[in-house]
Parts: C-alpha cells; sequence; structure tokens
C-alpha cells in the first residue's frame, strides 16, 4: 500500500494517520485529538482550500499545506 | 494584553491569609478565594459563567473576541473568572497564555468538557490535572450526545479523573444546580503516570521535542480514559440536520453565494442603515446640533474664542469637540452594528466556514482563513480591525493584516461618501474599475509581503463547530461587552489624534503639508489645487477626505474623480487607526506602514489618472 496524504484524499474516504512529521503542527493535531495511529475521515475539501476532516463528534477544517505534509493510510 | 494581565499579578503575589487579615479588618478566607472557569472553545462555558454570577460573557471563542477575562461573582461572593476557550495551554496565542496565566493563579478549577467531543475536550483536562490544581469537572452537552447514541458511564469518569464530575444541559440549565454545592468537594486529581512536578512541567513547554512526548504520554492516557467511559450504541447515528446544513456551507457554490448574500446584507444594514441613516442623526442631528454647541459655549466662557486654546479644546478638530462627536457620533453605532452583525455570523457557526473557504485565497497574502475576521470588521471601522489582529497566530500575519487593512480596506466611513462620488463618476463602470484596483493592489501588497517578510506563516488548524440558532439575548450581551471594551481601549486614542490634529492646525502645521502636497496634487495627479485639502482632511478622517472630495467633484471630470477616489483609499489610515497600529505593531513598522501608504496612494492614483484619461473609459 503506497503512502498518500491527506491532501490526496477524497470526500467520504477514511484513513488513519501514519506520521505528521513537522513538530509544531504534531503538538497542535495531538491537542485535538489528531494523532498518529487516529482514524479520521475526509467529509469535504474545498478546491485550492483546506480539507475538512471528521474525528470522534468533531470536524476539523486543515490548510492545504498542513495537509500535504500528513501521511495517512487509506482504511 | 495589558488590560488582562494586571490582575494575575495581583493575584499570583497574593500574601497568606493571617498576614493579610491584620491589615484588612474582616476578610473571609471565601471572599479571596478565586474560582476560574476554563474550557475548549464552543463548549457551553459562557452559558455555565452566566448561570453562576448572572453576568454575561461572550457565547463562543471565535477568533474575533477579545482575550480579555470577564469576572463575576458567586452568591457567596467568591470570584469567578471565566477565561477564553483554548484547546491546550501551549502558549501558541494570546489566549492561551492568557488562560494559563489565570488557571495557575487560580485556587480551584471548574473545567468544563463537551460530552460530544471527550476525546478532544479532556486533553485540556489532564493539563489541568497535571498542574495539581484542585478542580471539578462540568460535562456539558448531554443531550446532544444521547441524541447521538453516545454513553458515558460518569461515576466511572469521576474515578479515573480523580475528580468531581457533573453532567448538564447548560442551554436547557440541566444540572447547573449542582455545579456550586460540588465545588466545595473539588480536589487536586489523577496525574498522567510520572508526571513530573510542576515547574518541571512548565519547563517542559518550552521545548518542543519534550512537549511532543509529553503530550503524546498524555494524548495515550486520555484516549485509554474516554475508552472506558463511552460506549457508542452500535447502529447508524442520522447526521443531524446542523452537520448536514453545515456541510453544505463549505461546497464552493453554496459558499460563494452566501457569501454575497451575507456582504450584501451587511451592506444594506451596516452601510447605507447605520452609517448612512442612523450615523446621520446621531452625529449631524445629535452631536453637531446639540452638545457640540453646548460643550464650545461652556468652553467659550472660560477660555476666549481664537485663541490657541479654544481650538485645541472646542475647535473643528477640539479635544473636546471632535473627539465627543467622533466617538459617540460615528463610532458607537456603527462598532454597535459592526458587532451585532459579527456576532451573529458567529453564533450560528457560518463564520468558522467563511473562514474554511476563504483559507486558500488568504494564504497566498501570507494570511489564513482565520483573517477574514479582521477583513470583515475593517470594511466597518479599520481601528477596530486592527485591534482584532490581536486572534492571527503569528507576527508576521499580524504585520501583513494590519498592513493590509490600513492601506487598501475601506472603512464604512468612507464607503457611505464612496457610494455618492461612484454615481457621479459613472455607477456601475466606475465601480468595476475601483473594485479591480484595489484588488489587484490588495494582492500585489499581500504577495509583497509574503515574499519580503522572513518566516512562514502558520496554516490553518480550524475546529468547526456545529451550525445552531444564535439567541438573540446572547448576541445583544456579546456585542454590548465587545462594543465596550472596544470603546474603552480605542476611544483615548482618539482623543490623542484630534489633540495632535489641532495642535498640527494651531501651529501652521496643517496647512504647510498641504502647501507641500499642492504640486503633487496638481502635476501628478492632475486634481485641482484645492484637492490638496482632502487628502489632509483624510488623514483626519477618512471620511472627511472623501467628503471634501465630494464638494469638488463639479469642477472634476469622472476620470478625475475616480482617480482621486483611489488615491484617497490606499491614502493614510485615519489618525486613530495609526495610533492604534502605533500601540499594537510598533512606531517602526508605523512609519513604514505610512510610507508605504503616501507611495502606494500616488503612484497608482498617478497611473489610474494617465490610464484612464489614456483610454477614455470612462
Amino acid at each position: 500500500m503506497t503512502k498518500i496524504t491527506l491532501q490526496d484524499m477524497q470526500t467520504g474516504q477514511s484513513a488513519v494517520i501514519l506520521n505528521i512529521p513537522d513538530i509544531d503542527v504534531a503538538t497542535q493535531a495531538m491537542r485535538m485529538g489528531i494523532a498518529e495511529g487516529q482514524y479520521i475521515t475526509c467529509i469535504a475539501k474545498v478546491p485550492a482550500g483546506p480539507t475538512v476532516l471528521q474525528h470522534g463528534g468533531m470536524e476539523l477544517a486543515i490548510g492545504q499545506h498542513l495537509c500535504q505534509q500528513i501521511e495517512v493510510q487509506l482504511s | 494584553m495589558s488590560t488582562s494581565n494586571a490582575p494575575f499579578l495581583q493575584d499570583s503575589h497574593r500574601c497568606p491569609g493571617s498576614s493579610c487579615r491584620e491589615n484588612t479588618a474582616v476578610v473571609d478566607v471565601a471572599e479571596t478565594e478565586t474560582i476560574v472557569l476554563a474550557g475548549n472553545p464552543n463548549v457551553g462555558k459562557s452559558v455555565v459563567f452566566n448561570s453562576l454570577t448572572g453576568l454575561y460573557t461572550n457565547v463562543s471563542n471565535f477568533p474575533g473576541t477579545t482575550v480579555d477575562i470577564p469576572k463575576g461573582f458567586l452568591p457567596d461572593s467568591r470570584v469567578l473568572k471565566d477565561t477564553p476557550g483554548v484547546y491546550g495551554l501551549s502558549k501558541y496565542n494570546e489566549e492561551e497564555l492568557v488562560a494559563e496565566k489565570a488557571i495557575l493563579a487560580a485556587d480551584k478549577v471548574i473545567n468544563v468538557v463537551s460530552a460530544l467531543s471527550l476525546e478532544r475536550d479532556l486533553f485540556l483536562t489532564q493539563h489541568i490535572l497535571d498542574y495539581r490544581k484542585p478542580m471539578m469537572v462540568v460535562l456539558n452537552q448531554m443531550d446532544e450526545a444521547r441524541a447521538q447514541g453516545l454513553e458515558i458511564d460518569i461515576s466511572k469518569l469521576e474515578t479515573l479523573l480523580g475528580v468531581p464530575v457533573i453532567a448538564t444541559v447548560a442551554v436547557t440549565g440541566e444540572g447547573l444546580d449542582q455545579i456550586l454545592p460540588m465545588l466545595a468537594r473539588a480536589c487536586i486529581g489523577n496525574t498522567v503516570p510520572d508526571c513530573p512536578d510542576i515547574e518541571a512541567l512548565t519547563a517542559l513547554e518550552g521545548n518542543p521535542a519534550q512537549r511532543l512526548h509529553l503530550y503524546g504520554l498524555r494524548r495515550k492516557h486520555v484516549n485509554a480514559l474516554v475508552q472506558q467511559v463511552i460506549t457508542r450504541k452500535t447502529g447508524v447515528t442520522p447526521l443531524s440536520w446542523s452537520k448536514r446544513f453545515g456541510n453544505w456551507f463549505l461546497n464552493p457554490v453554496v459558499g460563494l453565494l452566501s457569501g454575497v448574500v451575507a456582504l450584501l446584507t451587511l451592506y444594506q444594514v451596516v452601510g447605507v442603515w447605520i452609517s448612512g441613516d442612523l450615523v446621520g442623526f446621531t452625529e449631524e442631528t445629535l452631536m453637531l446640533g446639540y452638545v457640540v454647541p453646548v460643550i464650545q459655549k461652556a468652553v467659550s466662557a472660560v477660555v476666549p474664542q481664537g485663541t490657541a486654546l479654544y481650538t485645541i479644546l472646542a475647535g473643528e478638530f477640539g479635544v473636546l469637540t471632535m473627539s465627543l462627536q467622533y466617538i459617540f457620533g460615528v463610532l458607537f453605532p456603527l462598532i454597535l452594528g459592526f458587532y451585532i452583525y459579527i456576532s451573529i455570523l458567529e453564533d450560528c457557526g457560518y463564520l468558522p466556514r467563511i473562514a474554511v473557504l476563504c483559507d486558500g485565497l488568504l494564504s497566498k497574502i501570507g494570511l489564513n482563513g482565520r483573517a477574514v475576521i479582521p477583513i470583515i470588521l475593517g470594511f466597518g471601522c479599520v481601528t477596530m480591525a486592527t485591534v482584532s489582529t490581536r486572534v492571527l497566530s503569528s507576527q508576521r500575519e499580524r504585520t501583513i493584516a494590519s498592513t493590509i487593512l490600513a492601506i487598501t480596506i475601506p472603512c464604512s466611513a468612507q464607503i457611505a461618501v464612496l457610494i455618492a462620488l461612484m454615481a457621479m463618476a459613472g455607477g456601475f463602470k466606475a465601480w468595476i474599475i475601483y473594485l479591480g484596483l484595489l484588488t489587484l493592489i490588495l494582492g500585489i501588497l499581500g504577495t509583497a509581503l509574503n515574499k519580503i517578510l522572513p518566516g512562514k506563516s502558520t496554516s490553518l488548524i480550524l475546529d468547526l463547530p456545529p451550525m445552531r440558532l444564535p439567541q438573540p439575548k446572547n448576541i445583544l450581551r456579546k456585542t454590548w461587552v465587545r462594543t465596550m471594551v472596544f470603546l474603552k481601549e480605542a476611544a483615548p486614542l482618539f482623543v490623542l489624534g484630534s489633540l495632535l490634529v489641532s495642535v498640527a492646525q494651531v501651529t501652521g502645521a496643517l496647512v504647510a503639508i498641504q502647501k507641500l502636497l499642492t504640486p503633487l496634487t496638481v502635476k501628478w495627479l492632475q486634481l485641482p489645487a484645492e484637492a490638496a485639502q482632502m487628502f489632509i482632511m483624510g488623514m483626519v478622517r477618512r471620511d472627511f477626505g472623501a467628503a471634501g472630495l465630494y464638494y469638488l467633484s463639479d469642477q472634476m471630470t469622472s476620470a478625475q474623480i475616480l482617480a482621486a477616489l483611489v488615491t484617497i483609499t490606499l491614502f493614510v489610515p485615519c489618525i486613530a487607526s495609526f495610533t492604534v497600529i502605533c500601540k499594537e505593531r510598533g512606531w517602526l513598522e508605523s512609519a513604514l506602514v505610512l510610507a508605504g501608504s503616501w507611495l502606494m496612494a500616488f503612484t497608482a492614483g498617478g497611473i489610474t489618472a494617465r490610464l484612464l484619461t489614456w483610454s477614455g473609459i470612462l
């Protein structure tokens, strides 16, 4: 299975977070409950904009630049 | 946050009870105890605060709110402080700094968490537990959790956290009466395994790698805890209407259409009704008709008319006259209107969704979606908008946002005059050219700043609260608090501004600058010589500049009017917003903004004048 980033996810797809390389981003995401090993669902993609994820009961919008750095594996 | 820091200093340096009591006669221990309310944004913290104190605070914490700490008293007269909603105490922005300071200084903490997002919310709870603060947890939004098929074992949660937990439905008031009785049982709960002491913990926060490691432990601990207390009923949980509705707004087409509707409403309400009709009444009729003459009469009884002192106090730009007229006649109704509008958008959950849609565009100029708030506010009052740039995460973004606001965004006072002048300059065609030019300049300026400024801007990570119907009572109270906070902060600056201008008038500096500008106005901008005056007036108040142009307009061609409007929009922000920029961004940056705005205004104005004449479009 090839690794993809959050940016490559399509609306409706679910995935598990593999790696968040940037330490600052990882810290911030960790607080929100998004950490390596967590399952997320992509619920919307704004063209040339953020990706909206669902995780537990919350919805989170993540900017394009960050999405390109977060590695995930589709499930 | 100058306004919020002082109380903390007093709190953290409080002397031991016994020695204090000798000096201050009868002070009960309970009276000196400070309780702090903490929690993530949008968990219902403020409703809890209101019910405990009867005072009001902001409903949600989406950018645009102030970082001031609302304070109230419990029935037994203990102090209850609210803190901004935060996801952690990691000093990522001023809100987190403020919240951390308040929590560290507290005697007891009431932590409000949402049953809908326990996994996220308990992370902050664990952080406070690790600080070994006596605390209790208010588990809110239980009704929505039940509706989504979530079952939470409260007594197990209590055992695992080691602190009392109360389940509530804050909006209906269910369970709120149990909070105070339970507060007496607030205690230091369970830390993560092998948790370092408080000093080591705070030191850890300064080391990114060690901090991430600690957060990892905390996250694991919290996730395991949540696993034990939550049972998710199997079967399909229907997508609630608010979620469907919310997702719908993220569709670019719907987003764009709703954005246009939102802007048109804003234009009608704030641009036409408030800054036109209402301000017309408050400024012209009320202030200029009654208040200002009374002040002038009173002043002239003490200081003879015609003296320099009289001009400074009660002249055209007088400290007592113009600042009062401006603050109460213009700003007050305008700010009130704008904050009502923004509070409605915020409380119904639409604002964060606009932020998401705009993120792509804004990231091209070194900002992220959060910057839509200052920009929307800028169309109301650039001074107010500049203050709100505090919600942006980095200094770099604040610099970019405040520069763009100061130079390219026309404020509502200006827009009102602009509308009248556009009709003379050719209507629709003139608007298109004007808006096109300003957007182009905004784009160039933003892109340039994004290239020049060192470092990189932060990307968007934004929690989208569910869409819901805003509560009128909350909107009104929130608007009132914000308006008051802004006026308290800005009013002295407006007074200072009118003092500066009056002194410049008395010393002849105003006329001197005007003379200096004349060649530039006539030769380069191809405008009548008198137009120099309008630039000076534009510094006093941006709409004065445009209004000055209005009187000259019958001697000018459409092309001249349009070129002059472009120049005036780009030209120096008004003196009040300039003082705010100085305060927020420092003198060097403000001087650069000032120089930049002169340069851009005259360059763009001159080029526009030539292009319009040459092409003959208008």
